[in-house]
């Protein structure tokens, strides 16, 4: 028999690392009641581990941070670009591509042209700031989650999964959709 | 839109749920060892803890900018 073993381990070892800022109880409440109880309001700094911010604080591979060594910050033209480009292209079938810095800013360009008054725009659940783009379009969010999705007492591999029938009837009824 | 209704009123979420985003490759077993430490001090105490009064909010997306009072 192989051995196996029972330890999972990371696939990779650690090529930088950065000190995190330890803080006291009483530091800690002082943020907190300054941030007026609102974990947005604090500064980074006061945070030991932080799982609030959902984008961009992934670690680098290697390769990575050498990709941007070979960037490049033209105004037209960019190399990077015509590589983003093309990846985008390789994986969805859409002529015309327009890079924004983050998907807030995407959502409010792709639904001011393609939702507004009297349409209904589904989702498996919308993140906060996408409801909020489609709505300030005056179009509504209809939030088709599978009913597992909102019962927490029950286990399912996937919660977040559309509701497929609610999809179907949604499309076949009278609603306007994008 | 994540805020009171244009009537004012409010209408309670069918769930409160926390959100764990967790960064890829940025931190070790122990420091998820360490927050599911905290999480279990945290929720083994649930009875004893307070909620919050909404003392400012604006009136769309009000969970970034709002500010919170401890109840009595």
């Amino acid at each position: 028999m192989p051995y196996r073993s029972r330890t999972i381990i990371e696939p990779f070892r650690i090529h930088s690392v950065e000190p995190l800022r330890m803080t006291t109880e009483e530091h800690r409440r002082c943020a907190i009641r300054g941030a007026g109880h609102n974990l947005f309001n604090l500064h980074a700094d006061d945070v030991l581990i932080d799982l609030l911010t959902d984008s961009g604080t992934g670690a680098m591979s290697r390769d990575q941070w050498a990709a941007i060594r070979h960037g490049d910050e033209s105004y037209a033209g960019s190399p990077s670009w015509f590589v983003f480009l093309k990846a985008v292209q390789e994986l969805f079938p859409f002529e015309h591509v327009i890079p924004t810095h983050q998907g807030r800013a995407a959502e409010k360009i792709l639904f001011s042209v393609v939702a507004g008054r009297g349409k209904v725009v589904p989702n498996n659940t919308h993140f906060d700031t996408t409801r909020a783009n489609v709505e300030a379009t005056g179009a509504e969010a209809a939030d088709l989650v599978i009913p597992e999705g909102l019962r927490p007492e029950t286990l399912h591999p996937f919660k977040g999964n559309m509701d497929l029938g609610a999809l179907e009837a949604l499309l076949a009824g009278a609603s306007r959709w994008p | 839109m994540f805020g009171r209704h244009p009537d004012g009123s409010e209408r309670p979420a069918a769930m409160d749920l926390v959100r764990l985003a967790i960064p890829r490759r940025t931190y070790t077993q122990s420091h998820i060892d360490y927050v599911i430490e905290v999480v279990t001090a945290v929720a083994e105490r649930a009875s004893d803890l307070r909620g919050l009064r909404i003392v400012e909010e604006p009136p769309q997306l009000r969970h970034f900018t709002a500010r919170f009072e401890p109840l009595g």
